[in-house]
């Protein structure tokens, strides 16, 4: 059985060591990890079976370093831009039979351990194991943890963007992946970023938790050119033309234009007449024109805006007259493929900001009311997440702005 | 660049092989329909036209054709990541 101890370093103790610039080797970071705190974790390693140690407040790098060297990374991270609550906050993973009392009594006797304790149990319940789970600020600020959420498994979502990264051990599998001659592999890593938002696998140990359990059905409409910015028509107009035929409940559209498109505007149209819900980024251009960006702008498809850690408007967010409701949009963590590409050389976890971010959040609150009422139209789903979503601060007591809509999405609200 | 395109429903086989023929005789370098195998009145009435360097020509000669019900030069569209 596995058991958890919540840590907190003397953040004085790693301070010399968090100083050291990213620049410099990690061997010149190591040796300033200070023995106070080494000796402990080579302690438990030797004698309590530690299996890991992980920050709580910041995200490690994927590192091929010998585990009492990736010990005491985790420690450097746990301090390094964290803020003051929350520096030097660590979870040790060992097995549970070894947590004593006396074995916690030999940890807090170092000089560099504030506290160890082990885990409370409340903890275990509502972080699950999703080691990443607790730098999702999103999943709170949607209610995510309070709502009664069904299982969305027999609910199929489609994502028409850069494709996915199959081989991420945080997602499922995809059970369509159409890629228009491109390849089944995601270089942009965006729809990779976007699928993890929305469904990334739940307590399994990895990562990050995905807002629903749904079925994710893939439509390559981005070329891997990273001199090319924008989508292939042709292969964009085909899915969604395709996405109800195949079954598809609901369609994230994290992407935008400032053309309008009657044969794009008719295809929704036929779409959303066969029960398909489309939910789609207001615009990231705020501070450039603000103009209507399309398809979010579209008759009957849900659009929305992004929201910050603080539930103000995102800077760059897009506002207008067609806004239904906002999402969490900034530093929203989630998964990235494995591999490094020409466009891209972060992996497997990042955050990142946009509408496009925001927008998945809502895609999945949609598949959740999908699944919680399978007889649900696009324009009731639509409803009910506007009309359960929560005011934000900045509006003033309205109900409904241009800038917000007609607020946050509110899972536990929309999931009675 | 790429050009869209919607026939009229009611356009007949022969109504729509005229227009296609027209493009392929006026420079277009490729037509081809969107949905070439589904059954679907609407979905068969798609078509996408590459037009090479002629776009607005071809772009014209498209809308001013009774079989034609839309034609509009393909729409742009990026991610929202920033």
């Amino acid at each position: 059985m596995p058991g958890r101890v919540l840590v907190r370093f003397e953040t004085e103790a790693l301070a010399e060591a968090a100083a050291v610039p990213p620049s410099s080797s990690v061997e010149t970071r190591l040796e300033r990890v200070p023995s106070s705190v080494s000796e402990p974790l080579t302690f438990l390693r030797r004698n309590a079976g530690l299996r890991s140690v992980e920050p709580v407040f910041a995200t490690m790098r994927t590192t091929k370093r010998a585990p009492a060297e990736r010990d005491r990374l985790a420690t450097i991270a746990s301090v390094r831009n964290v803020d003051e609550i929350g520096a030097g906050v660590a979870v040790l993973d060992l097995p549970d039979s070894k947590i004593t009392k006396s074995l916690l009594k030999k940890i807090n006797a170092s000089t560099a351990v504030e506290v160890a304790e082990r885990m409370p149990a409340r903890w275990l319940c509502a972080a699950a194991t999703d080691p990443k789970s607790n730098l999702q600020w999103g999943l709170p600020a949607i209610e995510y943890f309070r709502a009664n959420r069904p299982s969305a498994a027999k609910v199929l979502v489609g994502i028409l963007d850069t494709g996915i990264d199959t081989t991420h051990p945080d997602l499922p599998d995809p059970a369509i992946y159409r890629h228009a001659g491109y390849g089944a592999r995601d270089p942009v890593g965006h729809g990779t970023h976007v699928a993890g938002i929305i469904g990334a696998l739940t307590n399994n140990g990895v990562g990050i938790t995905g807002v629903c359990d749904c079925e994710l059905a893939s439509w390559k409409v981005f070329p891997d050119d990273p001199a090319d910015p924008y989508l292939d028509s042709t292969a964009y107009l085909r899915a969604l033309g395709e996405v109800a035929g195949e079954g598809v409940k609901v369609v994230n559209l994290s992407l935008g234009g400032t053309e309008h498109s009657e044969i794009e505007a008719g295809l929704f149209a036929r779409a959303i007449s066969h029960g398909v819900t489309f939910v789609a980024a207001m615009g990231n251009e705020f501070e450039e024109g603000n103009q209507t960006s399309y398809p979010a702008a579209y008759d009957d498809v849900i659009s929305v805006g992004a929201v910050d850690e603080t539930r103000a408007r995102a800077r760059f967010s897009n506002t207008g007259k067609h806004i239904d409701v906002s999402a969490p949009g900034t530093n929203i963590l989630s998964t990235l493929p494995t591999t490094k590409s020409a466009q891209r050389s972060e992996t497997s976890y990042a955050a990142w900001s946009g509408t496009s971010m925001a927008t998945p959040h809502v895609t999945a609150a949609a598949a959740l009311l999908v699944a919680g009422k399978p007889s649900r139209t696009p324009a009731q789903v639509a409803t009910r997440l506007r009309k359960t979503a929560s005011a934000v601060p900045e509006m003033g007591g309205s109900k409904w702005t241009e800038a917000h809509g007609c607020g946050l999405i509110d899972l536990r609200a929309a999931l009675p | 660049m790429e050009l869209q395109l919607k026939f009229k429903e009611s356009a007949s086989d022969d109504a729509r092989r005229v227009v296609l023929d027209k493009l392929a005789s006026q420079g277009a370098r490729k037509v081809a329909p969107l949905f070439p195998d589904s059954g679907d009145r609407y979905l068969k009435s798609l078509y996408t036209v590459d037009a090479g360097d002629d776009r607005a020509h071809l772009l014209g000669l498209l809308q001013a054709e009774d079989a034609v019900e839309v034609a509009e030069p393909a729409m742009r569209r990026r991610l929202l990541a920033h």
